[in-house]
């Protein structure tokens, strides 16, 4: 063990020993003292031209406001220019809900509530919808269509039976970063359904040949699929409910035709040949809070020792 | 956009909907599919307007005129009937050097029919395909069938040639 640490001590001693020049005594270096005139400058010329320094002392000689936009204005009280801080970057919060706002459940009551006016067609629609930060809804609707029609004046009455009509698609909230419970939407949608109608009580005359004919068209099955712009508010009316309007702009995209003509009332569509329909929904909105993670926080127990 | 602005809109919305459910305009094309029958020169092919032609329906109640000789003009309307696969036309000569009932001509149709619901505004009528023309040639050269569908669309479904003086 001696001999040992004094190995040790020998090659620590051979490292502290300075390498001694040839043919001369050993030179101390010299260690330029750092403070000087020219150092003590030396941080304010390099910074001169930075433009946060210029902003901080120009702020501190100016008061400022905020416009419409919500930047800030400082206004120089020396000069009176009015100048904004590029080098402040204010935080624009892009979509201030989150992702799962909340879904909702609605009800179609309009074709119910025109039937009562009069309207000769439809049943009722149901729609479901996610509310994805307030500002993607994206959709899925179904319902029931029927038609029964003899209209005054005409020589036919047409049926169409209870009919399943589908839409899916999306809308776009406008007003994304207000209160959710009003909504200005613009959306679109896919339709499909297949139906069958029929048409009866046909009374034909032929005024030149002086003969009344009465030909009967059996039921015809068909399908249509469409397409609709749709334009919407939805205004909160108490607590969870809410009420909609959306008024549609749709087009017939495909549709099978049938031998003995098209057919005039399409479910979830309406009447042939009328480019904008509407519709009313009562709407329940579920929050979607409970799906949100929320930190878990562990309480700390301390025993003491018997 | 406060409240009042969104209840002002959803007025305006209901005021939309209201407007975009109100029916479409009355009837324009007719119910049953009618023949247009042209007249045309044999000679040029061109439409040519004729006078003093008498045109009626073989069996016909009280035989009478589709048009009279007192007419002017360059095409006809003729109805088929609807009960029957086959229908007849009388076409007589009034001008006075041809007024013989030996130089009556008879263009006759042969045809399915269809009952087709044209619309609610229209309501139902028939349609009719034609599988053949027949005539015969006093005056008249030769028939066309242009279109066999006879739907309400106005258009010639027969074009009829005529001898004429070039």
């Amino acid at each position: 063990m001696a001999l040992l640490l004094a190995f040790v001590a020998g090659i620590l001693a051979l490292q502290a020993e300075e390498p001694q020049p040839e043919g001369g005594t050993a030179q101390r270096r010299r260690i330029s003292p750092v403070n000087n005139a020219a150092t003590t400058t030396q941080h304010i010329n390099e910074l001169a031209g930075d433009t946060a320094v210029i902003n901080a002392a120009r702020r501190a000689r100016s008061i400022h406001y905020h416009d419409d936009s919500g930047r800030t204005v400082y206004v120089d009280t020396i000069t009176g220019d009015e100048w904004i801080d590029s080098a402040a970057v204010i935080p624009v919060v892009k979509m201030k809900y989150p992702l799962l706002q909340s879904a909702s459940l609605g009800v179609d009551i309009w074709d119910p509530v025109m039937r009562i006016f009069g309207q000769k067609y439809g049943l009722i629609g149901f729609q479901a919808q996610v509310n994805l930060h307030n500002r993607y809804l994206p959709a899925f609707e179904i319902g029931l269509g029927q038609a029964k029609n003899t209209p005054a004046g005409m020589n036919f009455s047409y049926t169409s039976p209870v009919s399943v009509w589908l839409k899916i698609g999306a809308d776009y909230n406008f007003l994304y970063n207000s209160n959710p419970d009003y909504m200005l939407t613009v959306g679109a949608r896919y339709g499909f359904s297949p139906f069958s109608y029929s048409l009866s009580d046909i009374t034909i005359d032929q005024g030149y040949w002086q003969e009344t004919q009465h030909p009967q068209i059996p039921s015809q099955r068909v399908t249509a699929g469409w397409y609709e712009i749709t334009f919407g508010l939805r205004v909160k009316l108490w607590g969870p409910i809410s009420a909609g309007w959306r008024f549609h702009y749709h087009g017939i995209l495909h549709q099978s035709h049938a031998r003995y003509g098209d057919p005039w009332y399409i479910p979830g569509y309406g009447a042939s040949g009328r480019p904008i329909t509407g519709s009313f929904s009562i709407t329940y909105t579920l929050p979607l809070n409970f799906l949100r993670r929320t930190p878990v926080v562990e309480e700390q127990t301390t025993t003491e020792p018997q | 956009m406060g409240k009042k602005g969104l209840i002002s809109a959803s007025v305006a919305a209901l005021a939309i909907l209201l407007c975009g459910a109100c029916s479409s305009g009355g009837c324009i094309d007719g119910r049953s599919g009618v023949p247009k029958v042209e007249f045309r020169s044999s000679a040029t092919g061109a439409a040519i307007r004729l006078d003093s032609l008498r045109i009626s329906g073989v069996g016909a109640p009280g035989d009478s005129a589709i048009i009279g000789a007192a007419t002017s003009t360059s095409y006809v309307n003729l109805p088929l009937k609807s009960d029957s696969h086959l229908t007849a036309w009388c076409i007589s000569y009034k001008q006075k050097a041809l007024d013989y009932p030996q130089l009556n001509d008879t263009l006759t149709f042969e045809y399915d029919t269809t009952p087709y619901f044209v619309s609610d505004d229209c309501g139902v009528g028939f349609r009719y395909y034609i599988n053949n023309l027949s005539c015969t040639r006093h005056l008249i050269d030769s028939v066309e069938l242009v279109e066999p569908l006879v739907t309400t669309v106005d258009q010639v479904y027969v074009a009829l040639y005529f001898r004429t003086q070039e």
